[in-house]
């Protein structure tokens, strides 16, 4: 499974929101970083 | 009509949602509301395949299997009608990690019960690394809409109206307030332990603890600090429980239970507490039950 990044123009028809790719690239997420975020969120919170 | 959003929510919060919302034109979809409000359709689920099954025949299968994630397990049954996802069901060896979008389906008994399960369109075999970017994501929609309930329950008996007048769309609207009249205020406690053994899996070196009380309270101001330290010692358990299992499941069928609970009071833990801590890992994807009454490391 691969996380992609999409550029390109967005239209909402009857049918839903659809996008013209322009560009596709791979988007490597930083799993460790957006926990750590998350975690300081909620126990900033608690 | 629109494609419905394939919605990222935990087991638990799905197999607590008992009320849908049926259809009420041809081909017009119908929802599960979960006690947050969320009106699902489409699911997007991430864990490890721990059980696979045809209770059909070889030439009209009906696959059922369990997949489970950080906070329980769940239900997943494929008919002839999805064949893409029969196909690979076919090819599945439990235990791996999967990914799931399909659509939720609920079933109520005669006596009232009402049992939550996902009919996959599509299921793939995924990495660790898949799992924990899914586990994210949904703790990550699961902080939002505990926040967005959070600044609803401010409201006095809101209306659609009132909700609609804060920016949800008709449908959120809809949710929300069926939610509230139905379930009531939600059980915050349950839904932030469920971000609390997601972000433990994911940052296994942090010690995360929010301190969060065995019982009910709304979010987040009567989350109160726990003083104890029962969680440290289910950690301990957790890890000796993981070592038993690599020294005793020596022909990788996994340990009888009986067996480890002995090795366990060997050591001076009681049964209960291996019981119960067996629970725990289960719950967390990191053991499971290959037959009745065996526990294996996955």
């Amino acid at each position: 499974m691969k996380h992609l990044k999409i550029r390109g123009n967005a239209m909402k028809d009857e049918y839903g929101l659809k996008i013209n790719a322009k560009d596709i690239m791979s988007d490597d997420v930083d799993v460790k970083k957006g926990a750590k975020e998350l975690l300081d969120e909620v126990e900033g919170m608690l | 009509m629109s494609r419905e959003t394939a919605y990222r929510v935990f087991s638990r919060e799905l197999n607590s949602s008992i009320e849908s919302k049926k259809g009420t034109e041809e081909m017009s979809p119908s929802y599960v509301i979960s006690p947050l409000g969320t009106m699902i359709n489409r699911i997007m689920i991430c864990g490890v395949l721990t059980e696979v099954e045809n209770a059909g025949t070889e030439e009209e299968p009906m696959w059922k299997g369990k997949v489970q994630d950080v906070a329980g397990t769940f239900f997943i049954s494929v008919g002839k009608f999805q064949q893409e996802a029969s196909a690979s069901m076919a090819n599945l060896e439990a235990p791996c990690y999967v990914s799931i979008i399909g659509k939720v389906r609920t079933y109520t008994t005669n006596d009232g019960r009402t049992f939550v399960s996902v009919r996959p369109e599509h299921i793939v075999r995924v990495e660790e690394d898949d799992y924990s970017a899914w586990l994210l994501e949904t703790a990550r929609s699961l902080w939002s809409r505990l926040l967005d309930m959070k600044d609803i329950l401010k409201m006095a008996d809101p209306s659609i109206n009132d909700l609609r007048a804060k920016g949800y769309t008709e449908q959120e609207a809809d949710g929300i307030k069926t939610a509230l009249d139905v379930y009531g205020a939600p059980e915050s406690v349950m839904y932030l332990k469920m971000i609390q053994e997601a972000l433990r899996r994911l940052l296994p070196d942090e010690n995360i603890d929010f301190g969060l009380p065995g019982d009910a309270g709304s979010i987040p101001e009567t989350a109160e600090k726990k003083d104890d330290d029962s969680s440290s010692d289910d950690l301990m358990v957790e890890d000796m429980i993981l070592a038993y299992l690599d020294e005793m499941d020596t022909d990788s069928r996994g340990v009888y239970m009986d067996d480890l609970v002995r090795r366990g009071e060997a050591d001076g833990i009681p049964a209960q507490k291996i019981e119960s801590v067996s629970s725990i890992l289960m719950d967390k994807g990191l053991v499971y039950e290959p037959n009745l009454g065996y526990l294996r490391k996955i």
